[in-house]
Order: structure tokens, then C-alpha cells, then sequence
């Protein structure tokens, strides 16, 4: 196991202090992920240090852009598409599912570890990832424990430039399971399952005769692959116009409200300490990537 | 306005290191591991896409999702490398629908390295995630818990891979 050197853990704890005693952490929480620019920086230090130490290890790593992949449409809409020009353009996001295969199957990265033999990928694997998933654990929100390892190349970029690398999983974890959290009790919320039920009166009004959003997704995406275009973007772009008609967007969008709220004052510690880690990694991230730059 | 130049400065010293390419940089060559084929633009081709065949593989925690039919990664595994829209379908694996009890996300860099879990088959149902690196130890326990609050032991039917938890 590594030791975090005694300065790191001395600049990184008296950055996180005055952060919190000038108030920076005190404002608006950020919403899953930081401002782009920032964590876009943020990511592009991680990748840079995995991949000199994975070239240390004897492997390859290429840089990737993930700000600029097709949007993922249960994460974007994960209750009902209530934008009605993206359910014109997108449908359910079929086409953005196909473009996101497409890429996963170019992805230098995969497609470097599949050609690796079985015990180079073990080795690359391991370097990667650590060998066993121990030595970093985070209590989830919803319950559970979800553990990782604190070895290999990922943590050992992330305790560079976040310093308390255990503090850094805890938080992270828990903030990525806010989202989650979120989404699960907007949908058991009684004031949902009664706009979806007006929602589901005007589909069917318009020849669309399903119960709730996901099974007229799963209508419209048939999952055999087979995929019927404009199938897809009449239905969704009907879910659209009948979220708005019936009230559903407006629920969606006040529950949502509400339960974030709610959410993000009961776990206000972790999000505070995952800015505030992220602030203070922010310098080390820029001159990581300004040191890298051609 | 700090924020709008921050952002600027952010946005062009981000496309200026990410245009380079390992054939672009001024970076030595890594020590070379053992490939098959070597495409013209540097990248290996995988054997199984030369064969045109998806393929599942239960031999080795090689940087596939993890499925497993007991906790602490006992009994059944099955690696995933894609999407797997239904796990009672066929495959090397054998019907894996509902006797999940431990997940591993043993998952490679990639732009997609993290997994979301449904309860039932083609994203259906509720969901829960797992990022690149992360375990999931014991169901059984009835510790963990989907996105409503239930719990997931013998419940996984599908996931996909995502670019982030968060």
C-alpha cells in the first residue's frame, strides 16, 4: 500500500481548509459532475498520469474526449423524453445508441486490450485496475458498501492529484449515487405515478396504448436490434407532447427539484469534500496537462 | 468573465493535448506488448472482430463486466465485454438471468468504462451503477440496493456500458 507523502497530505488538507473558510464550498453544489472546463481538465491530468504509468508498465494508452460522445438518453431523460425537438431530431436516441456503438467498437483503447494475449491483458488488467478489489471502500447512500482497489494506475493517478485518495473514492461514490437516489424517488412518488397515468390517457388518446414512458421505449426500440425510425421518433415524439399536455414534464421537473434539494442538504459533507478536493487538484491538473502540451 | 477566460484557456490547452495521438507525440514509444494484427493508424484489431463474432469469455477477469453467481465471485461468472441486453438470451455463458449475487466491473479504459445494471431484461425496470474498478462483494447481505430501494440478489437481467455513474 502507498503512502501519501506528509506534504501532499499538508498542502492538500490546508487547501481544503481555506476553501471551506473563504466559503467556496458553501454555493450552489455542482450538479453530478463540475463545470465542464474544469472537470474536462480534471480528467485529462488522470488520463495523462495512467498512461505514463502504464507505459511504465509496458502498455499503451491512448487519450480519449468523452465530453463530446452521443448523449446517453436514460441518463438524459431518465423518467420521460420531455424535450419535444429531441424526440423530432433523436426519437429515444436509437441513432445516438447506434453512433455510441460504433465508437466503442473504434476505441483505441478497446480495441488495444483485445488484441493483447490473455496474459498481457491479465498484466494490463492489473496494472490498471490492481490486483484485487481492496484497500478503498464508500457506504453508498442507498446502502451497500462498493469497494475498489487502492493499487494500480487509476489510484495512483487519483492520490496524485487529489492528495487523500481514500477521502476521494468515499466522496466520489457517494455523490455518483445521488443521481440514482434522485431518479428512484421522484418515481415512487405518488404525485408521478398519477401525472403518468394522465400521461398514459393522452397516448392512448393519440394511438399510442402504453402503461408508463419505458414501455413505449421498449415499443419503439424493438429489442431484436431491428429498428423502425420512424416508429421511434412518432412515439417518442408523441411522449413528448403528451408529457407536456398531460402535466408530466411539470411534475418531472418540480419533483425533481424537490427531491435534489432534499438529497443534496442530507449529503452536503461529501458533496463539499468532493469540490473541495477537486479545487485543490485543480492547479496540479493544469500543470499536468500544460507540461503535456505539443 | 474569470470564468468565461478559464474556460477558454481550459478549452484550448485541452484541444491542443488531446489532438495528440501516441504517432503524434513527442513521447518515446512504449515498450511494445504482444498483438496479433496491427491496423495501418497503430491500433491492434481484435481477434474477434476478425472473426466477426461477439465474444463472451469465462476463462480470466480480463477487462470485462462480471457477473457472478454467488458472492465474493464464487460460482458462475460471466464476463460481458458489450452491452447485453438480456441475460436469460443464449450464449457461452449459459443463461445468467437473475442469479447474480457479486458484480466486478473489471472494465478497461474506454470511452464507455462504467456499467449500468437493470432489473429487468432491455434497461428495464430500476437500475444501479458501477464504475470502472468497483465491486460489488455480497447481495445477499441485503445491503445494496437498485435506484428504488429494492434489493438487487438475483435480480440483474441487462446492463449496458455508460461513460459515467455520476
Amino acid at each position: 500500500m502507498q503512502r501519501r507523502s506528509s506534504r501532499t497530505v499538508k498542502l492538500n488538507s490546508l487547501a481544503v481548509t481555506v476553501l471551506l473558510l473563504l466559503g467556496v464550498c458553501a454555493g450552489e453544489a455542482p450538479r453530478g459532475r463540475t463545470g465542464v472546463p474544469e472537470s474536462a481538465v480534471l480528467d485529462l491530468a488522470e488520463q495523462l498520469l495512467v498512461r505514463d504509468c502504464m507505459k511504465a508498465h509496458g502498455f499503451q494508452v491512448w487519450l480519449i474526449r468523452r465530453d463530446e460522445l452521443p448523449v446517453d438518453s436514460l441518463r438524459a431523460f431518465p423518467y420521460a423524453v420531455t424535450d419535444l425537438n429531441w424526440a423530432k431530431r433523436h426519437g429515444y436516441g436509437g441513432d445516438q445508441r447506434a453512433e455510441a456503438a460504433k465508437l466503442a467498437a473504434a476505441d483505441p483503447n478497446k480495441r488495444y486490450f483485445d488484441s493483447l494475449s490473455p496474459s498481457d491483458k491479465a498484466r494490463a488488467r492489473a496494472a490498471l485496475n490492481g490486483a484485487a478489489p481492496v484497500g478503498l471502500e464508500a457506504e453508498l447512500p442507498l446502502g451497500g458498501t462498493m469497494r475498489r482497489s487502492d493499487q494500480g494506475c487509476v489510484s495512483q493517478a487519483e492520490r496524485r492529484l487529489y492528495g487523500d485518495l481514500r477521502g476521494w473514492y468515499r466522496a466520489k461514490k457517494v455523490v455518483e449515487q445521488l443521481t440514482p437516489l434522485r431518479v428512484g424517488r421522484v418515481m415512487k412518488d405518488p404525485r408521478f405515478g398519477r401525472s403518468v397515468a394522465r400521461w398514459s390517457a393522452c397516448m392512448r388518446a393519440h394511438g399510442h396504448p402504453y402503461a408508463d414512458p419505458a414501455e413505449a421505449r421498449q415499443a419503439a426500440l424493438p429489442p431484436n436490434g431491428a429498428t423502425d425510425r420512424a416508429k421511434e421518433i412518432a412515439v417518442a415524439t408523441a411522449e413528448a407532447a403528451c408529457a407536456a399536455e398531460s402535466g408530466l414534464t411539470a411534475t418531472i421537473h418540480r419533483l425533481d427539484r424537490q427531491y435534489e434539494r432534499e438529497i443534496s442538504a442530507r449529503y452536503r459533507p461529501f458533496l463539499d469534500a468532493k469540490r473541495a478536493l477537486e479545487l485543490a487538484a485543480l492547479p496540479r491538473a493544469r500543470e499536468i496537462a500544460g507540461d503535456r502540451q505539443p | 468573465m474569470k470564468a468565461i477566460r478559464t474556460a477558454v484557456l481550459a478549452a484550448a490547452v485541452l484541444g491542443g493535448v488531446l489532438a495528440m495521438t501516441p504517432a503524434a507525440s513527442a513521447d518515446p514509444a512504449p515498450a511494445p506488448a504482444r498483438t496479433d494484427t496491427v491496423r495501418s493508424e497503430g491500433v491492434p484489431t481484435p481477434a474477434y472482430q476478425e472473426k466477426g463474432q461477439k465474444q463472451l469469455t469465462a476463462a480470466a477477469e480480463d477487462g470485462n463486466f462480471w457477473v457472478y453467481e454467488h458472492p465474493y465471485r464464487g460460482g458462475r461468472g460471466c464476463g460481458y465485454p458489450d452491452d447485453w441486453s438480456n441475460y436469460a438470451s443464449s450464449g457461452p455463458c449459459g443463461n445468467m438471468d437473475n442469479i447474480a449475487s457479486s458484480v466486478y466491473n473489471q472494465g478497461y479504459l474506454d470511452y464507455y468504462d462504467d456499467v449500468v445494471m437493470w432489473s429487468e431484461a432491455y434497461s428495464r425496470g430500476v437500475y444501479m451503477c458501477l464504475g470502472h474498478g468497483d465491486y460489488w462483494q455480497d447481495f445477499t447481505l441485503g445491503r445494496e440496493r437498485f435506484s428504488d430501494g429494492s434489493l438487487p440478489d438475483n435480480r440483474l437481467s441487462s446492463h449496458y456500458w455508460t461513460t459515467t455513474c455520476g
